[in-house]
């Protein structure tokens, strides 16, 4: 047999797994879906259909295909990390451990971590823990590191340069880890990490893009590296990041699911997507010369939030490596991916503001041509992954006026012919039936990822045992059930405003834990709690028999408040882990990357140096003007705006301008200078 | 601050101030702070007609820091004028904690150019930490897709 016939061979063998995975799940996908809508109609069907039974049915169809598609991946992801039945991610294995694969010295690898107005603290104790990391591989030498800045806000910037210059000579990496801050942050990220292929791409084969949250260790960057190199049709692959170092309650709680349950739906999801899977824009490795030619992001006829710029480019770029016939993989099995998640439910959301946006952009990219089929796929999940929120609303509301309907229908037992009394259909096992089989739906993932823990010995420690791990999952699932009600309203109120053409802008985000204040907490659920006593109290009274149904979706909803303030809280975070709940093996056994991490945040300066006590300091200064690009000449038009600004800020000072002004000073050597020399006349006067 | 520029009222309300920025500089030895001080005042005594009484702090700082990078300048072969930036970068290396001893010595004595021990200990700081935010260029070209959008309204509209 020739290397030819051998590739041939393997070609046509992974072309069979493509067509039997994909069958496999469209079809359980599809065959649960039609069973639930059969059972469902022969409900609805009694006394003929209406219009509201219709739409009860079209909207139920379309939820229960989202739902049968998630089940479904979870419950072969549960397969696949049961039999470790993977030819792909065996191939994958013995790739990333084959230690006699050189890494590259002709293509090096950038790591490249894009921050937006970050606490520097935190983003230098990441990079620190990641560079020492890999020093530890043995394979630093082939890696350079990147923080790429769009910070826009005077100090942070100057305590970046700092951090970043204090990080470089205590780990003697000068020149291995860079630091730029962008002028324009035009594009968002997107923009940032373009603008990183277009100024330095040239010089590295590949760039591991993280976020400013993120974690890797060294093991993990070099096992992606040895994967590119044995994969040479492939553009990206994602390494997916288990969620870590929260401590309020609600983060716990979404740590202890991401980690239980999440491998269960990234295996499955890798299962059917295959060398078709998705970029989750951070933790994954990409080969730069494709991304370069193929990923120049246009921006989308109209404008916001539905044109203008692609806001969540991740999805975008794997879509256009996909249309230019490289693979993307999901390598479920690569561990050492870290990321961070929102300390509270009102950070959550935020989040959820922000994707929301993004991802109801992919609307109009999912018919355009050239796709393949799964990223059209990709783009409609990522739509539905919001638009289901106001579709069960929708659903709930019209079964509450469709049951209200019934209950003014009077029985007429004796009709035509009939002698003696017809009793009417009772369809209610039909329902029940449906609504069992949804249920199982949900929560199922959650008991397979259970028995998956108790059948491993390694993991049952990890967890804390099968009876800490058992009582993890039902308190979450009845906090899941609780708060399910208020993301969907408050997914609800994301897409009519985003319907309604309501852009957020780019906030940056508050990482670091912290309580939820009364106040806060009423002003994002105040609406919410009011709209559930109405709905709690017109369901008692005009819907009696349904009440009881709603009670779950009504308790969400009006325990908001106080859910959010509770679950904020890192006290009641810390209890929980002491009595052994929603611990992960994370938190367990600490990994050493995230050990390095702790020792790093808890040794950082946290320097919060004003602007003005960081202009007085010569050292700071020369450090910021070293970094400055040199200076240009400015016409006469902008020496006086420049000049214009000196004197107001001699006037009134620092304060006076806003962040593009400081910015505008900041920029420039010259004006620096003279900010130098103010800020200590301004100390006397 | 009241400067008046007939008395000697501002020389010795300038003295802290100067020793302060030299103290920041990391200039442990009193003398030789004091030293820097009479030396930038007797500098800026020169010029005391040629700007305004509100001023004065303005140029002694800025004097002192002149006077920081002529010295820094003579030991490391730089233009004072014309090579700001790399000054800079120079003075940025020394806020390294491991060159405490190296920043006393080279402000030990302003005029004192010809230690060839000190330029070396210098230059060798200065390639061991100097800063490097960014490696050369090495440009990639990264052109914009179009991605031929469909819709009712117009169902070939392009997006560039």
């Amino acid at each position: 047999m020739t290397p030819g016939d051998q590739v041939g061979w393997r070609q046509q063998l992974d072309g069979g797994v493509y067509l039997a995975r994909r069958s496999a799940y469209f079809f359980l996908v599809a065959l649960t879906s039609l069973g639930a809508m059969g059972l469902l109609s022969a409900a609805y069907g009694s006394g003929g259909f209406t219009a509201l039974k219709l739409l009860l049915l079209v909207l139920y169809a379309i939820l229960i295909l989202w739902i049968a598609a998630s089940f479904w991946s979870a419950t072969l992801g549960f397969w696949v990390l049961l039999t470790r039945f993977d030819l792909f991610a065996r191939r994958r294995r013995i790739a990333a451990a084959d230690e006699t694969r050189v890494l590259p010295v002709d293509g090096r690898t950038a790591v490249l971590m894009p921050i937006y107005s970050e606490d520097p603290d935190r983003v230098f104790a990441g990079i620190r823990a990641i560079a020492r990391s890999l020093e530890k591989t043995g394979q630093a030498g082939h890696f350079d590191f990147f923080v790429l800045s769009d910070t826009r806000d005077v100090a942070t910037w100057i305590r970046e340069e700092c951090e970043w210059y204090r990080l470089c000579s205590e780990l003697d990496a000068h020149g291995r880890i860079f630091y730029r801050n962008r002028r324009d942050n035009s594009a968002r990220k997107s923009g940032n990490v373009a603008d990183f292929v277009q100024r330095w791409g040239g010089n590295y084969r590949y760039m591991i893009v993280l976020d400013a949250d993120s974690i890797m260790a060294g093991d993990t960057l070099v096992k992606m590296v040895r994967l590119m190199e044995a994969n040479a049709d492939t553009a990206l692959i994602q390494a997916p990041p288990l969620p870590v170092n929260k401590e309020t309650l609600f983060a716990r709680i979404l740590q202890f699911a991401g980690t239980a349950y999440g491998p269960l739906f990234t295996a499955g999801a890798s299962f059917w997507q295959l060398g078709d899977a998705n970029f989750w824009g951070h933790n994954a490795i990409i080969r730069v010369a494709p991304f370069a030619a193929h990923c120049g992001l246009p921006h989308l006829p109209g404008r916001e939030p539905f044109g203008g710029e692609i806001l969540s480019h991740d999805f975008v770029e794997a879509a256009l490596l996909r249309r230019a016939g490289w693979r993307c993989w999901l390598a479920y099995e690569l561990n050492g991916s870290y990321e961070e998640l929102p300390p509270t439910l009102i950070d959550f959301a935020k989040r959820d503001r922000r994707w929301c946006q993004g991802n109801l952009q992919h609307a109009r990219l999912i018919a355009a041509k050239g796709w393949h089929p799964v990223s059209r796929l990709h783009f409609a999940m990522g739509v539905m992954s919001y638009l289901s929120s106001p579709l069960w609303m929708l659903f709930l509301l019209v079964t509450g006026v469709e049951g209200y309907i019934q209950s003014q229908d009077i029985p007429d037992y004796f009709f035509a012919n009939h002698l003696g009394p017809v009793w009417p259909d009772s369809f209610t096992v039909e329902m029940k039936v449906v609504l069992i089989f949804t249920l199982a739906m949900l929560f199922l993932p959650k008991l397979l990822a259970l028995l998956l823990i108790a059948l491993n010995k390694a993991q049952r420690q990890a967890f804390g045992g099968v009876f800490r791990a058992g009582a993890s999952a039902v308190l979450e699932s009845v906090f899941s059930i609780l708060v399910a009600p208020v993301l969907m309203l408050f997914q609800t109120k994301f897409v009519w405003a985003i319907v309604l053409r309501r852009t957020i802008g780019w906030p940056g985000q508050q990482r670091a834990d912290h309580s939820t204040s009364f106040r806060d907490a009423l002003s994002m659920h105040g609406v919410q709690t009011l709209l559930g006593i109405a709905a709690g109290v017109m369901s008692f009274l005009y819907l009696p028999d349904y009440f009881w149904w709603f009670v779950p979706v009504l308790s969400g909803a009006l325990l908001g408040i106080p859910l959010s303030m509770l679950s904020s809280s890192v006290y009641l975070g810390r209890r929980a882990r002491d009595w052994g709940l929603f611990v992960t093996p994370q938190e367990r056994k600490r990994p050493e990357v995230l050990l390095d991490f702790d020792t790093a945040l808890a040794a950082a300066a946290n320097n919060t140096l004003a602007v003005d006590e960081a202009l007085r300091e010569p050292y700071v200064q020369a450090l910021h003007v070293a970094l400055l690009p040199p200076d240009t000449v400015l016409s006469r038009r902008q020496q006086h705006y420049r000049q214009g600004l000196m004197y107001k800020v001699m006037e009134e000072g620092l304060q006076a301008l806003s962040t593009a002004e400081q910015r505008e000073l900041f920029s420039r050597p010259e004006s620096l200078r003279e900010l130098h020399d103010w800020a200590w006349t301004a100390s006397v006067r | 601050m009241s400067a008046p520029h007939t008395g000697m009222h501002w020389q010795r309300d300038l003295q802290p101030l100067l020793d302060d920025y030299l103290r920041k500089i990391g200039l442990h030895s009193t003398q030789a702070r004091m030293r820097w001080v009479a030396h930038v005042l007797a500098g800026l005594h020169l010029h005391v007609g040629e700007f305004a009484e509100d001023d004065i702090v303005e140029q002694a700082v800025e004097h002192l820091r002149d006077a920081i990078d002529a010295r820094l300048a003579l030991l490391v072969d730089l233009d004072r004028v014309h090579q700001r930036h790399e000054l800079a970068a120079v003075l940025a290396v020394l806020q390294n904690e491991e060159y405490a001893d190296l920043v006393n010595a080279l402000f030990q004595d302003f005029e004192n150019t010809g230690d060839p021990h000190l330029q070396k200990a210098l230059r060798s700081a200065i390639l061991a930490d100097k800063p490097q935010p960014v490696p050369p260029d090495a440009p990639l070209s990264m052109p914009t897709q179009t991605i031929e959008l469909r819709s009712l309204r117009h169902p070939f509209r392009a997006s560039r």
